[in-house]
């Protein structure tokens, strides 16, 4: 966040109260599973392009996770590390780390072609996916507006 | 596959392909390069094989590319695209953060590797723009690299780039010929191994001055040397020297065959002009003498005069050896058998030798005809037996030898072509190569008795009939000289015939303007002419003979004019002559020779001029050829 020095021309006080009720917000939002403010920095608070980031992320991930399911099911670690290398570049684009991490854990369980504990790691990705989209929405729908 | 165009301020639209098969992604991708200040046209589609199809048409600026698509993976993916898009700058975007894959694709051409979720749109745009600058200015490197090399490996010049100690670090083909040597075989030697000595120090006081242009001889291991041209110029990288190197011993050879050929031009037209000044006082000698001889009565007067006319045919001949040298004198040129000219002088030849000299004759028959004059074919063949003859004081072997020889290379002393070659040898003391150098220089002789002017005769006569002499000598080895004269035909032509000469004076009547400012020879041509019964009209210059022409009621019917005369030159008053009385035949004399009227621009048959000095005997039968021929 900038912070603005006193007296600089241009800047009046309304702005200077909405960027810290913005950092509030956003602050408020954060957790060790999301950055809100990286992602926030990323889309240059472009809300239009969150919200169509949101919304196509509502409609792609389910797709994604049940590539992974699949690959599970018919025992293909090839196509899990795929499926789960999809889905860890998606979550590190929104800043969540952990999500990104468990997607991380599945790629490596593919690319070794090991099936251990790949269903319990999908269920956290699962949980970790659902939260982080409820995060999303918040952030879309309850943000400040100046 | 969807297109996106972007707004921008800057004045460059980039175009992107985007090659990412997750739709989440690139939208996230598309959506940060949607800043204020990017000009983009994003192209995105989702397989490679969609990639390379549309490179097949299209050629963008810059390629971000997943390197895990449906149908490609890894580093492959980055082989594939780049083999189809050497031009374009390629960013990779990835969602591993793999050091080596990542280390693997710069190396390999890759300007940038991202990893997704570490870069905004600020940031992917300027990796964008700079990736596109690093890749223009690659390919300029690129291009101004092969056109450099290009250059360098067809140059004419040798290029070649020394290490400090003078170590071939680098060398073109061209450098490599210069010293027989493949480009391959060139690297590695030292410079110091094909120059003379001494040379160390050259090299040390280039490496000093940075730069600087000489000559030196090149010692090839062959034995031959070869003079070569360098330009220098130090460190054009750190302790690496650059030389150009040009072969100019041809050119060298070149140019002192031009200054001998330019000096012996000189010395020619200096004779040739002597000649012409000696000819009309020649002519005023004999016409007198002429005049006098037919005059007196008694016998001792009458040999008197004899003996002057001799003198001036001996001094008349002196002259037509200058003039032959000057390439002045008048030829004519007849088909002749070399054989036959060389068998009519065996007896000569034999006298000229004396007992001491064994001679060997070896003139093969039917080598070909060639056009020349016969009396300076005689004079060549006894200029170069005699020089033979005096080569052996002491005795030894003479050869003259006659065949046919044909030059297929192009070198400059004998073009290709047929020749009749006539060779003499003799087995004498030989030349130095300084003494061959000087050979046919007028007036350099290397005997105490020598005038200078035999092998200058010789040279010149060769150059005169269209041939070439060539001289192989060496000291105590003796001497060859060769004169290669072109074969214009087969021998079943035959060659001309001597000319027979009329002996008699032969009387006229009819009226001559004779115009020659040489007043004393005008006067004794005057006298001798009327003495045969022609009525003589004279004039001392060009304008006077215009006078009389427009004067004169009667007819004229022959002109006798000097090329060059006083007030209107020689052609001025051919033209006069030819528009105010075409009858008027008309004769021209001059101390040069009849290519000269060529020169003064008269168009004249050549049979209508007579060289001077002439005798009044070869005046008068001139005279009457012209007229009779003409009905008169």
């Amino acid at each position: 966040m900038v912070i603005e020095k006193q007296g600089i021309p241009g800047l009046n006080r309304e702005i200077i109260a909405n960027a810290l009720l913005q950092a509030a917000w956003l602050n408020h939002l954060k957790s060790e599973h999301f950055d809100p403010d990286a992602l926030w920095d990323r889309v240059h608070g472009d809300v239009t392009l969150l919200r169509e980031l949101v919304d196509l992320f509502a409609a792609e991930v389910p797709g994604m996770l049940a590539r992974i399911e699949k690959a599970i099911r018919h025992g293909s670690p090839s196509d899990l590390e795929k499926a789960s290398h999809k889905i860890k570049g998606s979550m590190l684009q929104f800043s969540a780390h952990v999500a990104a991490g468990i997607a991380l854990q599945l790629e490596e369980n593919g690319r070794i072609g090991s099936t251990a504990s790949t269903e319990s790691l999908l269920q956290k990705l699962r949980q970790e996916i659902s939260e982080l989209q409820q995060t999303l929405y918040a952030m879309v729908r309850d943000r400040v507006r100046p | 596959m969807s297109t996106l165009v972007m707004d921008s301020r800057q004045t460059e639209l980039l175009r992107v392909l985007l090659v990412e098969d997750n739709a989440l992604d690139a939208k996230f991708i598309t959506g940060l390069l949607r800043l204020p200040t990017a000009t983009l046209q994003c192209q995105h589609v989702t397989r490679l094989g969609e990639a390379l199809r549309y490179l097949e048409r299209n050629h963008p600026d810059v390629i971000l590319l997943d390197l895990n698509l449906e149908d490609s993976a890894g580093y492959q993916t980055f082989y594939r695209i780049q083999q189809a898009a050497s031009g374009a700058a390629i960013l990779v975007l990835s969602g591993s953060d793999d050091e080596e894959l990542a280390i693997k694709t710069v190396r390999e051409g890759a300007q940038d590797y991202l990893v997704k979720g570490t870069f905004d749109g600020r940031l992917l745009l300027r990796s964008i723009r700079y990736a596109i600058e690093r890749k223009r200015s690659e390919e300029a490197l690129r291009q101004s690299e092969a056109t450099v090399r290009a250059i360098f490996e067809n140059s004419l010049e040798g290029i070649v780039i020394f290490a400090g100690d003078g170590t071939c670090l680098e060398a073109n083909s061209a450098a490599g010929a210069l010293v027989n040597l493949s480009r391959n075989d060139l690297i590695g030697c030292r410079l110091c191994d094909f120059c003379e000595r001494g040379f160390e120090q050259v090299w040390v006081e280039l490496s000093l001055a940075e730069s600087g242009r000489g000559q030196f001889w090149a010692h090839l291991k062959d034995g031959s040397r070869r003079l070569v041209n360098y330009s220098f110029t130090a460190n054009i990288l750190p302790g690496q020297h650059l030389a150009m190197l040009r072969d100019i011993t041809e050119q060298q050879d070149m140019e002192e065959q031009l200054r001998d050929s330019q000096k012996m031009e000189a010395v020619g037209r200096l004779a040739g002009g002597v000649a012409h000044d000696f000819n009309n006082i020649l002519g005023i000698i004999s016409g007198h003498a002429e005049l006098l001889e037919s005059s007196v009565s008694s016998p001792a007067e009458r040999g008197r005069a004899e003996k002057i006319i001799s003198a001036t045919e001996k001094a008349a001949s002196l002259t037509r050896q200058l003039l032959a040298f000057g390439r002045k004198q008048v030829m004519s040129l007849k088909l002749l058998d070399l054989a036959t000219v060389l068998e009519g002088l065996s007896s000569m030849v034999d006298c000229l030798m004396g007992a001491e000299v064994q001679i060997s004759i070896q003139a093969t028959k039917h080598v070909g005809l060639v056009r020349a004059d016969q009396s300076q074919m005689e004079q060549v063949i006894m200029n170069l037996t005699a020089n033979a003859r005096e080569a052996m004081p002491e005795g030894g072997t003479l050869t003259i030898t006659i065949d046919r020889y044909e030059s297929s290379t192009d070198q400059p002393e004998l073009p290709p072509g047929e020749y009749a070659r006539l060779s003499v040898s003799d087995t004498g003391a030989g030349m130095s190569e300084e003494v061959q150098s000087r050979i046919f220089e007028p007036f350099f002789t290397t005997k105490m008795t020598g005038s200078g002017l035999g092998l200058s005769t010789v040279y010149g006569i060769v150059k005169q009939s269209g041939g070439y002499i060539t001289v192989r000598s060496a000291p105590q080895q003796g001497s060859t000289f060769s004169v290669y004269l072109p074969v214009v035909c087969g021998s079943d032509l035959t060659p001309a015939p001597a000319e027979s000469r009329k002996q008699s004076h032969m009387p006229g009547h009819e009226t001559i303007l004779l115009v020659d400012n040489e007043e004393d020879l005008r006067n004794a041509s005057c006298e001798y002419l009327e003495s045969c019964g022609y009525q003589v009209l004279s004039a001392g210059d060009g304008k006077e003979a215009m006078e009389i022409c427009n004067r004169h009621t009667g007819s004229i019917s022959l002109l006798i004019s000097d090329l060059v005369v006083p007030k209107l030159s020689g052609r001025g008053l051919v033209e006069h002559v030819r528009k105010t009385r075409p009858a008027t035949n008309v004769l021209m004399i001059s101390g040069y020779a009849n290519d000269a009227v060529r020169k003064y621009g008269i168009s004249l048959d050549p049979s209508c001029f007579l060289q001077k000095p002439f005798t009044f005997q070869a005046l008068s039968e001139k005279i009457r050829g012209i007229l009779d021929k003409d009905g008169n």
